[in-house]
């Protein structure tokens, strides 16, 4: 009996094996990719001034969405920063899902809101508003008071409904945007107006970096160990995956930390969707489904030298919430759009960039978990299939590390790098410890968001944040 | 097998410690050449800028001859300088610039227009557009056709051009562009002002599409030129709806009184979009018979013309203040009362404003 199985799994291994040589293959060139992206759009900004955009008479104006709720700490900071932001003509829509501490309160007195009976037009589902605040002393500030939804979707949704203008960014009120973002950000919609529907930018670890007047001064390696770990996997994600999958057309995913999008686009195509885990993905998903229905020609660009910084959670239960939760949602975008899967209607979309997630992003942690359990049995049964563990090891997790590595030089091309060298040295050894633990552990809390998703797990816990406004300021 | 744990696991290792160190000695020496690159570039920019100024000031046309001659063989310090001279110069010092620029880097950038590479091809359209000379208007006009990016480094180029010649070019181009872009030939025309006119006069007057005819509209009302009000009121019964909605724009921005009618007509249009575009363009005449129909427009079924009727009554004054108290009073119409006290709270706060 033992025999058999050891057969069955040494025919199982040889799967995986062959499954983990076709995901670094599309690693390695999306890495490729991306390093030639980034020095191309090096030459994008040369000679060229973005406040240009300011003397254009037909220039778009852009909402600013930002969901709050229960962000008391940092708000009326983060408030500041949004309304400080360089754009021709913008609006800032702070949108207060139902907070239960002094969000409203803390708005309020900060910029005098008075309530408004301002008019909307529903166009998009979510839970009531109970009322519209403005501001006579910040007139670019809107803020919506709505019942709690229970999902940022819901709060993005009636954001979307009052907001005024044909373009919208999506952001996290506890993220920090550089000053000029909305101007690089909005740069594909002027260049390729009719085409363009969507922009993403990159998202980076704030923790312990220096920040100044709501923008990060110093970029510095956090002292935490998690926190260092997340920066190799966004380096990973962001300046290898997203990069490369956008300049192969196939960008699925715009962070919901930092995007922009055509407002009547999304708004044709249903918002977001309340339903969805991972609402920002759920949404360029349905976007893109829809657009190729419609044979509609568009774009879904990666912009990389946009950067949104985010506090990453330093304690594991944290991270292991949110990777939880990133799963469950990938899960169901991927259950949502499962028509779009290998159908050549969808294009690149269908035959590529969906597969690709259902394949090497969805079931990834699935198959790197049962590869460490083979491994487990066959050491257990002390008939250990040594060409096996070396080849799983060397493809899984030496493999594994010379990509974190090799990400770190997409750091090295792009703007805004961790300057010191110490902090260099620093980002090379969290390349390589992170698939000593850091990795299995993730790949673990992964492969239970299968067994969460499908018993009905939909909670979304938001992160406990330490704040960066203040208490980096005075270092 | 252990004999292969034994010897293969410890290559890998190594193999993967070697690579790290490989990677870091590569982060380490680009840095260390970026670092010496810039110490260059800073030690040849500063005299370089110096000499082009004391040229610039100098009564000796012979000294551009000398500068052209010593500085060529650094074409990219010497953009750098030029590029940044040339924003913040004007007059004669900004013709010699030009002069300079002409001698040394033109033709190359000339030649990198039609390069097969995309980052060649971008510099030197904006760079050609910093030095505006009519005569490269053409090439950068067939930079139309290009990949999106270098499409507005063009428009923005040429946009630049201070130049009436450049004009001739550019609607030549908007002509016999079957799908023209508005975005393009808005920008570049609304910057040239009323030199554009008789360009768009003359264009209105050719067979050309509605497309076409919806660019010129618009373009109309951006300038604004007001002489043009006789050629774009022949379109308000033009069946293109987009047609309509932009002659309605470019009304409202021409502001002349004897386009009430004309609007009052499209603010009854079949299409909310184009009766939309009418009631808020009618706000601004100015004209007292504007209220009842601006009143009427709050009543819509949509809530744009709603919502521009109300902006339109702001607009209005004290005149279009009383109306909308009226309405937000009398009406058993809600949507018409809630719009009009949006319109009246939005008063107040101007009001505060001053």
């Amino acid at each position: 009996m033992i025999r058999l199985i050891s057969d069955i799994l040494d025919l199982f291994g040889n799967g995986i094996l062959v499954y983990f040589i076709f995901l670094n293959f599309f690693y390695v060139l999306f890495i490729v990719l991306s390093v030639i992206g980034i020095i191309r759009h090096g030459a994008l900004l040369k000679y060229i001034t973005f406040k240009d955009m300011f003397n254009q008479p037909l220039v778009k104006p852009v909402s600013v969405i930002a969901p709050a709720f229960n962000e008391q700490n940092n708000i009326v900071e983060n408030i500041r920063g949004l309304l400080a932001l360089e754009y021709p003509v913008f609006e800032v829509v702070i949108v207060n899902d139902g907070s239960r501490d002094q969000t409203l309160e803390r708005i309020t007195q900060a910029f005098q809101l008075r309530k408004t009976k301002r008019v909307f037009r529903k166009v998009v589902v979510s839970k009531p508003i109970r009322g519209i605040y403005v501001s006579p002393i910040e007139p670019k500030l809107v803020v919506v008071d709505k019942v709690n939804g229970g999902s940022k979707a819901d709060a993005m949704n009636a954001g979307l409904n009052v907001a005024r203008y044909p373009l919208f960014c999506a952001i996290d009120c506890d993220s920090l945007i550089d000053r000029d973002a909305l101007l690089k950000m909005a740069r594909p919609f002027h260049e390729d107006p009719d085409r363009t529907v969507g922009v993403g930018g990159v998202v980076r670890i704030i923790n312990d970096c220096v920040t100044k007047n709501g923008q990060v001064e110093k970029v510095r390696m956090p002292r935490n160990w998690l926190a260092r770990f997340q920066i190799i996997e966004y380096m990973r994600s962001f300046l290898g995956s997203r990069l490369g999958l956008s300049k192969m057309n196939s960008l699925l995913i715009i962070s919901g930390a930092f995007g922009m999008f055509r407002k009547d686009v999304a708004m044709e195509c249903g918002g977001y969707d309340p339903t969805a885990i991972g609402e920002d993905m759920e949404l360029v998903c349905r976007i893109t489904r829809i657009l190729h229905e419609r044979k509609a020609k568009f774009r879904i660009q990666f912009v990389p030298d946009v950067v949104c910084w985010t506090e990453g959670p330093e304690q594991w239960k944290w991270l292991i919430n949110q990777r939880n939760r990133w799963q469950r949602g990938l899960i169901q975008v991927i259950q949502f759009n499962s028509k779009v899967l290998f159908n050549h209607k969808y294009g690149a979309t269908g035959m590529f960039a969906l597969p690709f997630y259902l394949i090497f992003e969805m079931l990834s942690p699935l198959i790197e978990l049962l590869g460490y359990l083979t491994l487990a049995f066959f050491i257990a049964t002390k008939g250990l299939n040594t060409p096996f563990a070396i080849k799983f090891l060397l493809l899984a997790v030496v493999m594994g590390t010379l990509l974190s590595l090799s990400s770190i030089i997409l750091e090295e091309y792009a703007e805004k790098r961790f300057p010191r060298l110490v902090d260099v040295v620093i980002l090379f050894i969290c390349g390589i410890v992170e698939n000593l633990g850091y990795r299995q552990v993730i790949a673990f809390t992964r492969a239970k968001g299968f067994w969460d998703y499908y018993h009905g797990k939909n909670e979304w816990k938001s992160i406990p944040r330490v704040g960066f406004s203040k208490e980096q300021e005075k270092k | 097998m252990n004999r292969l744990v034994v010897i293969w696991v410890p290559r890998f290792l190594t193999g993967l410690v070697i690579f790290a160190l490989a990677l870091f000695t590569f982060v380490v020496i680009r840095r260390l050449i970026i670092q010496r690159r810039e110490k260059i570039f800073a030690g040849r920019y500063k005299p370089m800028e110096q000499d082009i100024i004391d040229v610039l000031y100098s009564p000796d046309v012979r000294d551009i001859a000398r500068i052209t001659a010593k500085y060529r063989r650094w074409p990219e310090v010497l953009t750098a300088v030029l590029v940044n001279l040339v924003r913040n110069v004007s007059g004669e010092e900004k013709i010699m610039l030009k002069t300079i620029f002409a001698l040394t880097l033109r033709d190359d950038l000339i030649a990198d227009l039609e390069s097969g590479n995309f980052r060649r091809r971008l510099i030197a359209t904006r760079i050609l557009g910093m030095f505006a000379d009519p005569a490269n208007v053409p090439a950068l006009l067939r930079r139309f056709g290009d990949k999106p990016t270098i499409q507005f480094a063009a428009v923005n180029s040429i946009a630049g051009f201070q130049d009436d010649r450049v004009l001739d070019f550019v609607f030549r181009a908007f002509e016999a562009d079957a799908n023209p872009n508005i975005h393009h030939f808005t920008d570049i025309v609304s910057k040239h002002g009323l030199a554009s006119e008789s360009y768009i006069r003359d264009s209105f007057h050719k067979p050309l599409s509605p497309v076409h005819m919806g660019i010129l509209i618009e373009m109309t009302g951006l300038i604004p030129a007001r002489t043009l009000y006789p050629d774009i009121i022949v379109f308000t019964g033009h069946p293109d709806k987009e047609v309509r909605i932009k002659l309605a724009r470019a009304l409202g921005r021409l502001m002349m009184p004897e386009s009430f009618g004309i609007l009052a007509v499209l603010a009854g249009d079949s299409e909310w979009e184009v009766e939309a575009q009418a009631v808020r363009s009618l706000g601004r005449l100015d004209n007292p018979a504007a209220v009842d129909i601006l009143a009427r427009g709050l009543h819509s079924l949509s809530w744009h013309v709603r919502n521009n009727s109300k902006d339109a009554l702001l607009d209005m004054g004290a005149a279009g203040v009383r109306k909308l108290q009226e309405v937000s009073r009398t009406t058993q119409d809600q949507f018409a009362a809630d719009m009009a006290e949006v319109g009246l709270e939005e008063a107040e706060y101007l009001r505060r404003a001053g």
